[in-house]
């Protein structure tokens, strides 16, 4: 759901932040608030981050990664930093059990890898070595 | 973007007082200590004198001598409350949804749900 929010301090002061929007609609989408309250005195431009740690499970042994990445997890929440763990196994210390949401996909099957293949598979020959691994795969074993 | 809050809106204005349970401003020229000023007045509680609201300029006129006539708060906590109540009015136009949330240090904070994305 993309938003706009207000932010209007003790003094009457407002910030305007928009949520969800992708490059310049960013700024017309909140654009007739800012008309509306007043003069704008400030501008700074934000972006979410979206960090995919790739086989991390074996860096999160140690002490000083954890409390990294505690860190980082607090301090995204402020500055919009998304982090993804994608691991083979599910090891995510004590400490940040809380932290994280845990989804589990299951492992691509035959037919699976074989789309991707051939959606990659440009050259006759692989194009022919994706078809024989195919044959391979579906013919009944003795 | 940060915003320095005009008081350009007499809906607005009012839909503050309404918040503040301020008695409703007045339309006509007021005294000042130092001259008279037109305008929207407003008679805050505890001020020698009353705050007058220019909606054309969006500015106010008021005196305050070192806080000894009103406490500056006040007219702080009105520009928030019309700063509220000013983008409730335009988000509503556009018909969309707003939730309001007040936050650990005195600011508040709408949301204005404008749909579509993720």
């Amino acid at each position: 759901m993309r938003t706009i929010e207000i932010t209007i301090d003790p003094t009457g002061q407002a910030t305007v932040q928009t949520r969800r929007f992708t490059g310049p609609e960013c700024r017309q989408a909140s654009k007739f608030i800012e008309q509306a309250l007043g003069q704008q005195i400030g501008e700074r431009l934000t972006s979410e981050s979206l960090l995919v740690l790739r086989n991390f499970h074996r860096s999160l042994g140690a002490v000083d990664v954890v409390q990294a990445l505690d860190s980082a997890i607090a301090a995204g929440k402020q500055a919009r930093t998304i982090l993804v763990l994608l691991e083979p196994v599910v090891k995510v210390p004590a400490e940040l059990e809380r932290q994280f949401v845990v989804l589990e996909h299951e492992l691509p099957d035959r037919e699976q890898l074989a789309q991707i293949a051939r959606s990659i598979a440009t050259e006759p020959a692989s194009c022919r070595r994706v078809r024989s691994w195919m044959q391979c795969s579906t013919r009944p074993r003795a | 973007v940060t915003i320095k809050t005009e008081l350009r809106d007499q809906a607005a204005v009012n839909g503050a007082c309404r918040r503040l349970e301020l008695p409703p401003p007045t339309q006509g020229t007021a005294q000042l200590f130092a001259g008279r000023a037109a305008g929207l007045i407003l008679r805050l509680p505890g001020r020698a004198y009353p705050v007058v609201i220019d909606t054309q300029s969006g500015q106010v006129r008021y005196n305050n001598f070192q806080c000894a006539w009103g406490d500056r708060a006040q007219l702080d906590c009105f520009f928030q409350a019309y700063a509220g109540e000013r983008a409730r009015i335009e988000a509503r136009k556009k018909g969309r949804q707003v939730t309001e949330q007040a936050l650990a240090d005195g600011s508040i904070r709408l949301t204005i749900r404008v749909g579509g994305g993720a």
